[in-house]
């Protein structure tokens, strides 16, 4: 809506008020600042609220363990979803159909994250909520929209990029047609799903979120920048005028609101956590990255972006399915990989701050993917 | 269905369960049909043992025969035969559950090990290839050493990766104490080179003990 406000009132950018639409960086770094400040304003003064109506996180047994992280305040992913929604609404081109399509996936897989959380705790048992079909159908849905919308008219790429993937290392997109769609609800499932499974100790997921938006802004900025696409050969065709990415900067305010809301919470969630994220935080997060992820045509980015939780999804799929399902047998001590590293010794402030490490470290080596294509 | 039916079928869940439930009462007739289970070495699907799993008896049967077996009375399987086999089973659980159940038998039935077992728990103690085994073997330090061998091994344990395995040490160390086996200044000459990192840290969060102290009150109290 500022950038709104200020496009209205000067529309010649000869004011100050230009920054306020004319500059990405700049509405990134607002965006960022308010949506921080947001959750850091609203969570403490929350907190109690999700104390009093029994919004906390509960173990099997009736005695507390004073190790255990029971009695902690879950739904703290309200918080984001909060501070990032109003720092969308405040500083982005509401006009813009990516910014449409980032809305509608993150809002969704919100409200199902939110949903399952509610029906944890009016169970009280946190192995409960929707059940894994009933999560998987929705976010098939979520996926198949966001894969349809990307395919159609209404499509925010132009029409020479509609129905093709783009793999990683080669220049040109390839063509798939109408495969596009399951491909980009696949993907959605995927990723939704991989960054639900991180969420399992206090900033384990908040710490890779960050710096996966943090890429996913670089991207975005690059591929919507006319001197940069063109510098780095990104689907610049020069018959186009400017990049096929047009306007997709707009995805950085994205990025960087929720980078904010992410820094924010990680203020409360950090070891020891006064607040978890629950599936609402998760939920959100995921399909918000996933989103972002199938606009931008970066999908064979995520594996090494969003390392962390590919780590995740994966080393629970080998246990499950392959090892405790078909074998008969773990192949990891534990899983997902953190309860893994946890069971053979590792301290949980340890284990975080190591995977916060490796993610940065695959963010350099994604940016690396600029170039090396 | 009976249980000797259940162990004979297809599905390897099925004759999982089956397993447990063996544990469960204590008689011969279990304690055959889980040896019989442990003796069993037909190879796995061809699928299974390109993914790993040698056996037709999977890895979570041989481990939760093991776990049974621990209710069971030792005179009433070939204790020794068995463990021998299982310490050298490929999935490392199953050696883990042969470990822990040896060690329950020996202290409470007062059973004697061979010495070809000894050697081979001994190997186990000192091989660094999975922990969760060396964590099973390092208590029987405490029924298969003499002082000299534990000098010797502290040295070596001390260097070992995982803290858990040193704190394992520990542990056994805390029985020989207990039996009187050592003196105190020969168990503070193991301890001085053992390097006490934060890895050991564990947070107290007194706010949850405060809790906690109050809720076994208030359990004792209705």
């Amino acid at each position: 809506m500022i950038y709104h406000l200020c496009q209205y009132l000067d529309p010649d950018k000869q004011s100050l008020l230009r920054l306020g639409h004319a500059y990405i960086s700049f509405r990134a770094g607002l965006a960022f600042l308010f949506a921080m400040a947001i959750v850091l304003f609203l969570l403490p003064r929350s907190y109690h609220i999700f104390v009093r109506y029994g919004w906390v996180n509960r173990q099997r047994s009736y005695m507390i363990d004073s190790s255990s992280k029971e009695g902690v305040p879950v739904m703290g992913g309200m918080h984001i979803f909060i501070g990032g929604m109003l720092a969308f609404l405040l500083f982005c081109d509401l006009t813009n159909r990516y910014v449409h399509i980032a809305l509608f996936a993150s809002v969704f897989s919100f409200f199902l994250g939110l949903m399952d959380d509610l029906l944890k705790i009016r169970d009280g048992n946190h192995d409960g909520g929707i059940s894994r079909k009933g999560k998987y159908l929705v976010q098939a849905f979520v996926g198949l929209t966001v894969g349809v919308l990307l395919y159609s008219q209404w499509s925010p790429h132009p029409e020479l990029l509609r129905g093709t993937i783009c793999l990683p290392a080669i220049k040109e997109p390839l063509d798939v047609g109408l495969l596009q769609i399951p491909f980009v609800m696949l993907v959605v499932m995927f990723i939704s799903n991989a960054v639900n499974f991180a969420d399992g100790m206090d900033g384990l997921a908040t710490g890779p979120s960050f710096l996966t938006f943090m890429g996913l802004g670089i991207f975005s900025y690059i591929l919507g920048h006319a001197i940069w696409s063109e510098h780095f050969l990104y689907f610049y065709f020069s018959d186009m005028e400017g990049t096929v990415f047009l306007n997709s900067s707009e995805l950085v305010i994205i990025c960087a609101a929720s980078m904010g809301a992410l820094m924010g919470f990680l203020w409360y969630n950090t070891y020891p956590a006064t607040i978890f994220m629950g599936d609402c935080g998760s939920m959100y997060l995921g399909g918000l990255l996933a989103s972002i992820f199938v606009m931008l045509k970066q999908e064979w980015v995520f594996p090494i972006l969003g390392f962390l939780f590919v780590l995740e999804l994966a080393s629970v799929l080998i246990q499950d399915w392959l090892g405790i399902g078909l074998l008969g047998r773990r192949i990891f001590f534990r899983a997902p990989y953190h309860e893994n590293l946890k069971y053979k010794g590792y301290s949980e402030p340890k284990i975080v701050v190591r995977m916060w490490i490796l993610s940065a470290a695959m963010l350099a080596l994604a940016l690396l993917t600029l170039k090396i294509r | 269905m009976s249980l000797k039916e259940q162990l004979n079928q297809e599905k390897w869940q099925l004759r999982n369960a089956a397993v447990k439930k063996l544990g469960l009462d204590k008689s011969p007739e279990n304690a055959q049909l889980l040896t019989e289970v442990l003796r069993d070495k037909r190879p796995s699907k061809w699928w299974a043992n390109l993914l790993g799993e040698k056996f037709h008896q999977v890895g979570f049967i041989r481990r939760n025969a093991w776990a049974s077996l621990k209710n069971q009375n030792p005179e009433n399987f070939p204790l020794e035969e068995l463990a021998m086999a299982s310490l050298q089973d490929p999935y490392y659980e199953v050696q883990s559950a042969c470990l822990r159940t040896l060690y329950h038998h020996l202290r409470e039935s007062e059973i004697t090990l061979s010495q070809s077992l000894e050697a081979r728990i001994k190997a186990r103690i000192l091989s660094g290839d999975n922990f969760e085994i060396r964590l099973a073997a390092i208590p029987f330090l405490s029924f298969i050493y003499e002082k000299d061998e534990i000098q010797e091994l502290a040295a070596q344990i001390v260097r070992a990766r995982h803290w858990r395995v040193r704190g394992a040490f520990l542990e056994a160390l805390c029985y020989i104490v207990e039996k009187g086996a050592m003196k105190r200044e020969e168990v503070e000459a193991l301890l001085r080179p053992f390097n006490m990192r934060s890895e050991y840290f564990k947070p107290i969060f007194l706010l949850k003990e405060q809790r906690a102290k109050l809720d076994q009150m208030l359990l004792e109290k209705s």
